[in-house]
């Protein structure tokens, strides 16, 4: 009964005391089977004592316990990193009793409560209350966050389907029409980021000049300190070495279910195309020696 | 000897073979077409429908084609095969019945036609599989729909109704595709609007014609 199974939209927040542990607890979500990572940011509030209010607007135990909760926050950098998810099986349950009864996802509370065992401070070898995540108990609570955050649809932005037929990131705008076409790697461009996550520009170069194309040739700390400098900033999806290592080993290029999966790219200049998604899967072609492909143009 | 088309129709349809789906205006010649011919079909889910079309012409696009693919999000989804810049073939697919001016039918009408699409046998290496066509019923009420919207802009369309009266006479029990028409369709929207305005500009009429 696979099918009648729902999903459901969540978030982790990680707080500045556990900033430094950012990958670690990353990789551990990702491991989790039932979670999609569909969106990472940093955000630095401007005061924590409003931004604190924020995330537990729409938390519905009683407030002298939240304030109690979470005065140890006042006292932390203003700096968050937020990690978006899908949650392909919730299992939600009530926990608590009283006041303090709670529906929350049975493994989504698992997760967040393994991660406080291993990284929440330690005063005489025991776990602290301080916690270093958050983890959002419902959908109201992500979409509130969101708009926050700046995202004009709240959760619609976690739920856009840029387009019906091709499987396609969130983060691409809505298109109606587009042409699929079979091109060559000397008319692909695409954009690198430079500077750094507070100042940052593009430049537009050829798929060899990339951090991505260095990776593949076993440079690896180009493609690291990219992804490093950026994640969260200007990068926002889940891009990570042991995703593209893995990719590199096993992308068949439209094969079976990943047919519609094209790399997308709009035209610049006659016959010069920058690519929108899919620079990792270009670099792989390209370092397969596979240099004519099938693009959409948007 | 007869041209083959590049583009292999079996191909596409066999891979939609386990979806709900019903060809409309079935071409005996199927799987063979002329170049810039194109093959509407209704369905259930017009994503579902194009990305498996989409799966099979990526295989083309290694033999010349390019893909052009509009009206994703709204309305009925074009799929344009182009070789050497001209359309080749396009599938229209539809997943909502269009809009009609002189007729209004009902949305649902979509769905009896798929349900009750009857199946015709076809083969694609050596594999036997089966294309969906509207029942006679929904072939005839389609062809009448047609006859009605176009006919006053393409006066060819009376082919329609020349088909329809020919079939009838020679099957009168057709005749009950009548009884479909009318659980389908509806008077259009303006239709009080436009007996109420006849009836005040008459009303004027008599009342300019008597007293003044």
């Amino acid at each position: 009964m696979k099918f009648l199974k729902t999903s459901k939209y969540g978030y982790f927040l990680i707080w500045a005391h556990g900033l430094s542990y950012r990958d670690k607890i990353l990789k551990q979500i990702r491991n989790a089977k039932f979670i999609d990572i569909l969106w990472l940011q940093r955000y630095n509030p401007k005061t924590m004592k409003r931004f604190i209010k924020v995330v537990y607007a729409y938390c519905d135990v009683p407030s002298y316990h939240l304030s109690a909760k979470t005065d140890y926050l006042l006292n932390i950098p203003s700096e968050t990193f937020f990690i978006f998810f899908r949650n392909n099986d919730p299992d939600e349950r009530y926990f608590g009793t009283g006041p303090f009864r709670l529906l929350q996802c049975a493994r989504i509370k698992k997760l967040k409560e393994k991660l406080r065992n291993q990284y929440n401070p330690r005063k005489n070898g025991k776990r602290t209350e301080y916690h270093i995540i958050h983890a959002s108990d419902n959908e109201v609570q992500v979409n509130f966050i969101l708009r926050h955050l700046g995202y004009k649809n709240g959760i619609d932005f976690l739920k856009n389907k840029p387009n019906d037929n091709l499987l396609l990131p969130l983060f691409l705008p809505k298109f109606d029409a587009f042409k699929i076409k079979r091109i060559n790697s000397s008319q692909l461009f695409c954009n690198i980021l430079k500077g750094n996550i507070n100042s940052f520009r593009t430049e537009t170069i050829k798929i060899e000049k990339t951090p991505h194309y260095a990776f593949l040739f076993g440079d690896k700390t180009v493609y690291k300190n990219y992804i490093n400098k950026f994640l969260g900033g200007p990068l926002r999806c889940d891009y990570n070495i042991n995703n593209f290592s893995k990719l590199s080993r096993t992308m068949c290029y439209l094969r079976y279910p990943y047919s519609t999966s094209y790399i997308i790219t709009k035209e610049i200049e006659p016959n010069k195309y920058l690519i929108l998604d899919g620079l990792h899967r270009a670099s792989i072609l390209l370092f397969n020696k596979i240099n004519s492909f099938p693009v959409v143009i948007k | 000897m007869k041209k083959q088309n590049l583009l292999n129709l079996n191909n596409f349809f066999y891979n939609v073979r386990k979806i709900p789906y019903a060809i409309i205006k079935y071409n005996d010649n199927f799987p063979n077409y002329h170049k810039g011919q194109d093959i509407d079909v209704f369905c259930y889910n017009k994503s579902q429908f194009a990305q498996k079309i989409l799966r099979v012409g990526n295989k083309y696009l290694n033999k010349g084609f390019e893909i052009n693919a509009s009206d994703i999000n709204t309305g009925n989804t074009k799929i344009d095969f182009l070789f050497k810049n001209e359309i080749y073939f396009r599938f229209d697919i539809y997943q909502e019945l269009p809009c009609f001016r002189n007729i209004k039918i009902k949305k649902h009408y979509i769905y009896s036609v798929i349900e009750n699409a009857v199946s015709l046998q076809q083969h694609y290496k050596n594999k036997q599989y089966f294309i969906y066509l509207p029942s006679k019923i929904d072939d005839l009420l389609l062809r009448y729909i047609e006859y009605i919207e176009y006919y006053q802009l393409r006066p060819d369309k009376i082919k329609h109704l020349d088909y329809i009266l020919k079939t009838i006479k020679s099957d009168p029990e057709r005749i009950c595709f009548l009884n479909k028409l009318h659980l389908y369709t509806d008077l259009p929207d303006d239709f009080s609007k436009h007996i109420k305005k006849n009836l005040i500009q008459k009303i004027f009429y008599f009342i300019k014609k008597f007293f003044i």
